[in-house]
């Protein structure tokens, strides 16, 4: 099989009406996808495991569907990947991590059961750092996924393997997940849209834990009306996760194209543009112009307490993940990394009385958020703080159990895990030495449309996008 | 008054009581992080909650 690099850089918008109308098999989307993988997974380290011939099969039953007149939707034949935390039924779940290697599920997450529902091919399982606890995208026991634009550079993570194989053009769209920015730091550091939907929008179940009250799993593509495609097929109420919400899911994808008239930009006065890479601002800065000169109002917000948002994050998921792991870190503690191990253990002292201090201080901050953000639609800020380290940076030295980079990287991303509201990522530009740079498009609970109409209206406009790795 | 932060042999001693055993030297490796977690955990203790219920798991503020 040729690679075509314009069939893998696709949009699933452009790529769905072809499949209906049977001009385009999606058994030729999936061997183009293996032959993207075969020819650069060993480069990038995106999949932990392909699954090649359950996904060609799946491609012959949906091209006789599309035939028959049976289209899914947009979805039907494009070729997905999920973080391999993700249940998929006859498949292990490592978590990233060697404790876990013979954990096969015995059945599909219901975020696996709707992409497959609504015609998506599950390829693999994507590469992740060890128990999603981290924010560097490295993994001991498998190794890291290298960033596409540079190879010497980290993807972030914890959905480091997700962002690599979509920036990558292996697949159209992927499954990460976000306890303190997993989605959205990788989506920025490698130039692609990544959205963290409302907390109980979509489902956790068959998704491993990291932290009951602020995981979430969301969608990671190129484009952001594609993300509005998954968002549709992934969202809505599921008995299996009891945090999951009842509200009505609205067409994401129609709401797109309609540009920023009416729409009211917040933009933090405080935090999010105090200690900042000159570049990245100058980025973001540029790309709240645009949107102004296309039609939004820009308003200056303060938020003097917004700084909170990463300490209190710390002070629930930490607890959170310890209980979460309480018995591998008694049966199974030398399985560990001993960078893993260290953050875990470092919150074995917090105490109920300060996890629960913590969760009443999110409360007083989701209050502060809600009333902030009342005369705004949106909030747009940086994603990522820092330019992307190299993986070198980011590794523990002998005895270390902490690399020199990446203690800052989700200081930003974090806030919103606290609140729980729907936050996206968009690339806005890139660096000096060509890395991408993210933009974080923040709004209210459930308005994922909005937050998705201002990245999809930047987008057009900005054209960041077209740009692909030299890979 | 201040306290002073527990030693690595009493913090280990802790952790036994609940079934976590950490040698003293690995309590002591673990110093620096923990020592961020605690900076984290007074920021939080410095913020004036008393007017706040805790945000539930399973049905937070946010749900309509």
């Amino acid at each position: 099989m040729p690679l075509n690099d314009d069939l893998s850089y696709a949009s699933i918008a452009d790529l769905a009406p072809r499949i209906q109308s049977g001009e385009l098999s999606p058994v030729t989307l999936v061997e183009t996808s293996l032959a993207r993988i075969d020819r650069l997974n060993g480069r990038l380290n995106a999949f932990l495991d392909v699954f090649g011939d359950e996904a060609l099969a799946a491609a012959r039953d949906l091209e006789k569907e599309a035939a028959a007149g049976e289209y899914r939707g947009p979805l039907h034949g494009i070729p997905v990947a999920v973080k391999d935390l993700v249940d998929v039924a006859g498949e292990v779940t490592t978590g990233g991590s060697t404790i876990l290697k013979d954990n096969v599920a015995s059945e599909d997450a219901t975020v696996t059961a709707r992409l497959k529902q609504a015609g998506a091919i599950i390829l693999g399982k994507l590469n992740l750092v060890e128990f999603a606890l981290g924010a560097t995208g490295l993994n001991p026991h498998f190794g890291p996924a290298h960033n596409p634009w540079n190879l010497d550079r980290i993807t972030c993570g914890s959905s480091s393997g997700s962002a690599a194989a979509v920036a990558s053009g292996m697949v159209y769209g992927a499954l990460g997940s976000d306890t303190g920015g997993s989605i959205r730091m990788p989506a920025a550091v490698c130039g692609i849209a990544g959205l963290k939907p409302t907390y109980g929008r979509v489902s956790r179940a068959g998704v491993l834990d990291l932290s009951w009250s602020c995981d979430h799993v969301g969608p990671m593509t190129r484009r952001v009306s594609d993300t509005a495609h998954m968002m549709s097929a992934l969202a809505g109420h599921d008995l299996r996760d009891p945090a999951c919400s009842a509200a009505p899911v609205p067409d994401f994808a129609a709401a797109l194209g309609r540009g920023l008239d009416g729409i009211r930009i917040g933009v933090p006065r405080d935090y999010f543009f105090e200690e900042l890479d000159p570049q990245i601002e100058a980025a973001v800065r540029e790309a709240i112009s645009v949107m102004e000169r296309n039609g939004a109002s820009v308003i200056e917000v303060a938020m003097p307490w917004v700084s909170r948002g990463r300490q209190i994050n710390l002070g629930i998921f930490l607890p959170e993940a310890v209980s979460v792991h309480e018995r591998w870190l008694k049966e199974h503690r030398d399985q560990y990394s001993p960078e893993v191990r260290a953050r875990l253990e470092s919150g074995i002292g917090i105490s109920a009385l300060d996890y629960i201090r913590a969760q009443r201080a999110r409360r007083l901050f989701n209050k502060q958020m809600a009333e902030a953000m009342r005369e705004v639609d949106v909030l747009v800020t940086p994603t990522v703080p820092i330019g992307t380290p190299t993986i070198e940076a980011c590794t523990p030295g002998p005895g270390e159990t902490q690399g020199r980079a990446g203690a800052t990287l989700a200081s930003f991303t974090s806030v919103f895990d606290v609140t729980g509201t729907p936050s996206l990522s968009v690339s806005c530009g890139f660096t000096d030495d060509g890395m991408p740079i993210g933009m974080m498009i923040s709004g209210k609970p459930f308005d994922e449309v909005n937050v998705m109409r201002v990245g999809d209206a930047y987008e057009s406009f900005a054209g960041w996008w077209r740009r692909r790795p030299s890979l | 008054m201040e306290q002073s932060p527990p030693t690595p042999d009493v913090l280990a001693s802790r952790y036994a009581e609940i079934g976590f055993v950490l040698t003293i030297p690995e309590v002591e490796r673990l110093g620096r992080r923990i020592e961020q977690v605690q900076a984290g955990v007074d920021a939080v203790r410095a913020i004036d909650v008393s007017a706040f219920e805790p945000q539930s798991v399973f049905s937070p503020t946010h749900y309509p």
